[in-house]
This record gives structure tokens, sequence and C-alpha cells, in this order.
């Protein structure tokens, strides 16, 4: 009831929102733009690859997912409505099926000179995140947009405060808790006009309210704990500060931010639950504060790039509702710690953010040896607090230009990713995976217009499913098409994997991808046929395991 | 402008450090709600399934804490449910991925709690933690039937009879499309288990779902139900003898089964359990 109550008053906000500027559309400088993004996948049982026990191989074939934005503005007035549909979508649960459609997202924002306002749905973020972000990540259908009002006020030409309340968006619903907070944010420049130090300094908080309800599911779950493992006491408010500067000298720029949060109930994957019959179970909800510390320092001149990164967490998790787990309800963003690879066997193994227990370095190095040849080379390492290695990671390439005619790159990466803790699969039969992976790229322009790009890359592993090879052909022909055929074959498999099925164990499986993109103008069509094996799909830090893929991929994306 | 900044953070500051004082909540010791109502707790479970055993060692503990008012099935579906290369027997059967599916299951170790939509429209709950929650919750709803199960099983022959007894407390019509379901469960199963560490290889299975003698989802009383008159519906089975055992069947064993009767309905998304009540075939 209250889900159709709240649609009621959707429609009457889209009426606001878009009837009445509507009237004004004559009226010079008004402006509508928006986008549209759809995937409509054809499900393919395949059971080689794994591809079965999942509605959609099963039984239902064909899932779509669509959003459409809509922006208005005019004058001092913006506007925005997105409506979303999923149909049978695998995107909220990787092996389960999703259904529903309706206004996803719409808010309505007035510029008052120094005070702006907006109301419906706030995606924001106080310093780096680590307390407060709210935004969206399509390919894991995550959107925790805060369903409020927010206010910014120009205190001076370099100085602002702003403050926002609501509740977190859950789908076509919202979350009971009442999330609130605010940041000043400022600008100063001291040091001599000819070497300039510029620092922009911050400080934030924010705090949560817990619902009734969520209150009562941790009352009853944690009255079942007994002995050491017991909280007497909790509290409906968590709270979280921030303080934040980045400084700007030369060629040197310097961030840093420590966070605090309250003592809050959260849970623990890492401690242990006994039983009332004395059994025990890893995994307990307890009740500790939290903090991260995150500095990133950068030099940069013409010829060379340096980036050194270090983070520690301890006890982070904050989330709208502290019995929801996954991607659900986080309400924060602690930056991830490790290079975004893009090529398929480079990113293939993906860790994610670890909001409990995660000391983690990264160190980025670009250079130009000549205007020609460059390169860069990044190394990042990432730990418990108690010392248990998760991931590291060395990464070097090199990029040689032609003129405008080829270019071609050649890199190896060398990782270690503790498949035991990242996708939780038991200790004893799960090695850390350690590979050794070479790549190549090479892109020819045939002419201005037309071009071939083709990759390759040789991932040597003795762990999970043992050595891949993968293998890409891109032609391009400008403005309008371009062709895909790439192939992934795993050359050496693992036969030793007690992870992998018996029936699926040592096979060799060759995933191709067949497809071509048609583009006119901000219109953008997609048709792929895709086999694709299982594995960890990231989206800024965070990661989900995904079951295998068989079928047709029908993308559209559009802007106007 | 450095002098506002500042005097503004600190009152801030101060605003939301005086706000921090609350009465803190105590958290109560542990208590069963009163009343006849039972609860069903279908656990979709797998041998693949590193975290399954946590997710069981707390269906065993909520039974010991709640009693016979909590009674609970093993269903291993489809989802990490393929034998591992040290399994002696296959778990999965047609009503447990029938059922595993109309479930909706996510990710694993995850329970349904008589069939009710607790949390985003989902019917499996993923956070073993949280199932404590939804049994109080279903316990202390009102009790709108009775179940009274009788069993007689001959050992020489193996042939189980089953009377479910429904005893409404008040009229049911036809239009509330209640079925009526019956599984047959096994304990003490000792074969191969993931967990967070290794494979355990003589891993005690609980509860796991062998049969059904309705339909996956029930079979429809085709009648009106009135209160307080008893309905009964009779149902009979022979255990399998171990040399009729297909591939990879684990050996029926009287001793360890267990007899589960519920009435639910079906109705566009609601699932939900009226009641269910569960009994031994031997003394």
């Amino acid at each position: 009831m209250r889900l159709l109550s709240r649609q009621n008053h959707l429609l009457k906000m889209l009426f606001l929102v878009f009837c009445l500027p509507a009237i004004s559309l004559a009226q010079d400088g008004a402006n509508i733009y928006g986008a549209l993004q759809t995937n409509a996948n054809f499900f393919i049982r395949d059971s080689n690859i794994g591809a079965v026990n999942i509605p959609q191989y099963d039984n239902q074939k064909f899932g779509a997912d669509l959003w459409l934005n809509l922006n208005y503005s005019y004058k001092k007035v913006t506007a925005g409505i997105r409506y979303d549909m999923f149909n049978n979508s695998n995107l909220l649960n990787p092996t389960g099926s999703y259904t529903g459609n309706g206004i996803g997202m719409f808010f309505a924002e007035l510029d008052l000179g120094k005070l702006k306002v907006r109301a419906g749905h706030i995606y924001d973020q106080i310093g780096s995140g680590i307390i407060f972000r709210s935004y969206e990540l399509r390919p894991l259908l995550f959107d925790n947009a805060l369903f409020g009002v927010k206010m910014d006020y120009a205190l001076t030409d370099n100085w602002s405060i702003k403050g926002f309340t609501g509740q977190q968006r859950n789908l076509f619903d919202r979350y009971d808790a009442i999330v609130k907070g605010g940041s000043i944010d400022g600008f100063l420049q001291l040091g001599s006009e000819e070497n300039p130090i510029n620092l922009s300094p911050g400080f934030g908080v924010v705090s949560r309210t817990n619902s009734e309800e969520t209150t009562q599911k941790l009352v009853s779950i944690l009255r079942n704990y007994i002995g050491d493992d017991r909280v007497e006491k909790i509290a409906y408010n968590n709270y979280l500060f921030s303080a934040y500067n980045s400084l700007n000298y030369g060629t040197f720029s310097w961030y840093v931010e420590g966070s605090y949060k309250s003592a809050d109930v959260f849970f623990d994957p890492n401690a242990v639950t006994t039983f009332l019959n004395g059994q025990t179970a890893p995994g307990r909800f307890v009740r500790e504060p939290g903090n991260v510390i995150y500095t990133s320092l950068s030099y940069a001149t013409k010829r060379i790039g340096l980036t050194a990164e270090v983070k520690r967490t301890e006890n982070f998790n904050f989330r709208t509702d502290q019995t929801l787990n996954l991607t659900r309800g986080i309400i924060n963003f602690l930056p991830p710690m490790m290079r975004q690879n893009t090529y398929r066997l480079t990113s293939r193994y993906s860790p994610a953010t670890q909001d409990v227990s995660e000391m983690a370095y990264q160190f980025d190095l670009r250079f130009n040896i000549t205007k020609k040849l460059s390169g860069l080379t990044n190394f990042s390492f990432i730990r418990t607090l108690e010392g248990e290695t998760l991931y590291r990671e060395s990464y070097t390439q090199l990029l040689y230009k032609y003129k405008r005619k080829w270019r071609a790159t050649a890199g190896i990466q060398f990782q270690l990713y503790n498949q035991a803790v990242y996708e939780g699969k038991p200790r004893d039969i799960t090695d850390n995976v350690m590979t050794i992976t070479p790549f190549v790229e090479y892109l020819y322009k045939f002419t201005r217009k037309n071009s071939l790009r083709v990759e390759a890359q040789y991932m040597s592993t003795q762990q999970d499913y043992g050595s891949w090879i993968f293998g890409l052909a891109e032609l391009g022909l400008a403005p309008h098409w371009q062709f895909e055929v790439s192939g992934m074959f795993n050359l050496v498999p693992n036969l030793d994997n007690e992870n992998i099925p018996e029936s699926l164990r040592g096979k060799q499986i060759f995933y191709p991808t067949v497809g071509g993109v048609y583009s006119q103008g901000s219109n953008r069509y997609s048709l792929r046929y895709v086999k694709q094996v299982e594995g960890v799909v990231c989206s800024g830090g965070v990661c989900r395991l995904e079951p295998a893929f068989s079928g047709v991929k029908f993308e559209v994306n559009s802007t106007f | 402008m450095m002098k506002h900044s500042i005097f503004i953070t600190c009152i801030l500051s101060i605003l939301l450090l005086s706000a921090c004082k609350e009465e803190l909540i105590m958290i109560p010791e542990f208590e069963v709600p009163p009343g006849d109502r039972k609860v069903l707790l279908e656990e979709l479970t797998g041998v693949r399934c590193p975290n399954c055993p946590a997710g069981a060692a707390q269906v065993k503990s909520l039974q010991d804490s709640y009693g016979d008012r909590l009674i609970a099935v093993g269903i291993h579906g489809g989802f990490l449910t393929i034998p591992l290369s040290e399994s002696k027997y296959d778990f999965q059967n047609d009503y447990a991925r029938e059922l595993e599916s109309f479930l909706e299951v996510g990710p694993k170790p995850a329970a349904a709690l008589n069939r009710v939509q607790h949390i985003e429209e989902e019917f499996s709950i993923s956070t073993p933690s949280l199932w404590s929650q939804y049994i109080d919750e279903e316990l202390k709803k009102e009790n709108e039937m009775n179940i009274i199960l009788t069993t007689e099983y001959n050992p020489d022959n193996r042939e189980l009879d089953i009377i479910v007894s429904v005893v409404p407390l008040r009229d049911f019509s036809q239009d509330e499309n209640l079925r009526i379901s019956l599984m047959l469960t096994q304990n003490h199963i000792e074969d191969a288990q993931e967990d967070p560490n290794e494979v355990l290889e003589d891993y005690v299975h609980n509860h796991v779902l062998r049969t059904m003698l309705t339909e996956a989802k029930g079979d429809i009383i085709q009648k009106d139900l009135t209160e307080n008159v008893a309905e009964n519906f009779n149902f009979s089975f022979t255990l399998p003898k171990d040399e009729d055992l297909e591939e990879m069947e684990a050996p029926w064993v009287a001793e360890e089964v267990e007899v589960i009767a519920f009435v639910n309905v079906i109705e566009g998304s609601d699932k939900h359990i009226i009641q269910v009540e569960a009994s031994h075939i031997t003394d």
C-alpha cells in the first residue's frame, strides 16, 4: 500500500516536474535533454559452462533492463526524471530474476544565487565519499540515491556549506532509516603569487537514525548471542565525521582524509558466533567504532607522473540498515586501491573493497620516454589488518605511437588474488590465484576512417580454472560501424580444482563473442552473441561473483 | 573568512556532539512468544555452499531455542548442489528444484520462513542472523489452524501410512486457494559438504528433503473448510529398500525419516503457510 501511495505521489510530482515547465518551453533558454540505456538479454541454456539452474536459462529465456532519463532546465530551475524498467532481469541478483518498473528517480533543483536547493533524489558525496556518497552503478543495479532535500550555500567565493536529509532509495521504494549530514568546504591560497600553495580543506558529518523495524531486528538478533558474543546495548543513532584536505604546490598534490564512525552494530564476517548448543559458525554482529585513513600523494611533470596511495580501514561498514548484506543499503564509498584494468584477462580477478579490515597501498608511475614511447607501471598491495595477504598486483605496459598510422601496446601483469576471501570459497581447497598475464594490443589505421584493432592476452595460472588465452579483432568503419570477434579458451585447464563440479572440471571450453556496433549521431546500437565464463564483476570497487553467461545481448545507448 | 568557517564548524560539531547523547536500548534475554502457531523454515542449501554449514548450525540453534514450534527442511534444489567428488549421495530431486525456483533463492544459505516475503519482496532470506526475527514475527501471528499428524509405519514391508487432520480455527472458503503439502525429510545422513575451510567428508546433513507426497507447491484443497471441523487427508508411501535405490541415492533409514505436513496458500505473489506440523515415523 505504501508503495502504491508513493507511486501516486510520483505521478503528481511528474506533473509538477514536466507539465508545468513545458508550458514555458516556448521561452528562450529552456532546454530538455536526456539519455536512454537499454539492455535486452536472450538467454541460451548451456550446461557445459554452468549457464543453468537460473530462471532465465531454465524457463524465462529473455530479460530486459531500461533507464530513460529526461531533464529540463530553464533559468534557475532544473528538473529531472528517470523511468526504470526491469523484466526478468539478472542485474539485481545474478542467480535470480527481478521484475519491476516505474519512476526510479526524480528531482527538482533551484538556483537562487548563493543558495541552491534540490528536492527529490540526491546524488552527492562528502570528501572522497568515505562517510557519504550516493551514486549509481548500473552493471550491478546499484543506486543508493538519497530521497530528500539538499541545500548548498556559498558563504563566500571560496567557502560553501551544505546540508541534506532523506531516506535511501531502495529500487522503487525507500529504506526507512533517516540519513542526514552536511559539510563545509573551502579553498585557501597561501605562499607567494609565484609559488602559491593551494589548500582545499573540508569537514563533514553524517548521521543515520535507525528505523524502529531495523532496531527491533537487531534486538532480535543480538538477544540470541551468549557469553562473550553478547552485545548489551545498542543505539538508534550513528555518527560519522570526516576531515579532509587537498594541498597543491607546484607539481605536487597531496590529499588526506581521516574518518571516524561512532560505535555501531555491523556484521563482522571474521568474528565467530557460538550458539546455545556449543556449535560455532563464522560471522557475527558486533558493536564497535570504526575509522579510515586515506592519503594520496601525486607528482606530475610533462615527462613523469607519480601517485602513491595508502588506505587503512577498520570496522567501516556503514549501511542504512545494518542487517542488509552484499551491495544493499551501502551509504558510503571506500576508494578502491587497485588499478582499474580494462583488458579481458587482466581484469578477470578484481578485489572488492574490504570494509571491516583492510590495509592497502598503491603506487602508479607514468612516464614519457620519447614523444612516441610512453609507459606506466602500477603496483598495489592489499592485506587485512591482521596480516593476511588479500591481493597483490604488478602491472607494466609500454605504448608506442607511430604518427597517426598505428599504435602498439605491450605489457605484463603479475597477480596474487585471495579467492577464498573474495569469493567465499573453502580455504583448504582454494589456493591463492597466482597469475602472469602478458598482453599486446595493436591498432592500425588503414584510412582516417577505417581501422583494425587486435588484442592478444595469455594468463598463466595453475589455480582456479587454469590458464587462459584470449584474442580479439575489432574492425572500425567510422563513423557508423564497428565489428568485433573475440574468444577466450581454457588452454591449460586446472584438473585439481575441487570448486569446479566434476562434470565441468578440466573441460577445454571456447568462449566466443561475435558482435557489431552501429552508431549514428549520439545513438549507439550493439548486438553480440556472448559466452562468458563465471567471474567477479566489479564496478567502482564494488564487486560480486557472477555466473557464466550464454546468450545474445542487444544494447541501445542514446543521448539527446 | 577563516574565522567565520572555524566558528561555523565549531557550532556544527557542538550541536552534533550534544545530539550524540541518547538512551541506549538494552538487549533483552531470549524468550519464545506464546501461542500455538508453528513456523516452517525451508533452508535453501547445497553441498557446494561453503557458508551453508554455518546456516545449518544456526537452524540447529534456533530449533534448540524454539523447540517444536520451529520445523526445518533442507532443500538442495540446484544452485551449489552438484555432488562433490567426495560425495556418496546426490541430495537433489525434482521437488527441491521446483521449490528452490518457487522460493526465488538468491545467495545461499538462505531460508524461507512460512514463505512470507520479509525483505524487499523476497521469500528467501540470505542472512541467517535474521531468521530469528522473522520466526518471532510468524509465531506472534494469530493461529488459524491446527494440524494433527498420525503416522503408521510397517517395518516389514516398509509401508508408511499418513493421516493429516486439518482443524480450522475459522471458516476457510475454497476461494482462498488453500493447498496441502506433505514432505518426507531425513536426518543424520553423513556425506561430504564444503565449508569455508575445507571439504567435510563426514558432515551430518539433517532434515534433507527426500521426496513429497503432494505436488511441490501442494495439492489444491477443493472444498470449503469449516471452523473446528476436522478434514482428513490420507497418504501412503513405501520406503525404498537399499537394493532398489537409484545411483547416488541415499539409503532410507526409517528411524531418521520425518513427515512434515502444512497448509499453504498460493494466490498471486502470496505464498504463505498457515500452519505446519511434523512427526517422526517411528517411536
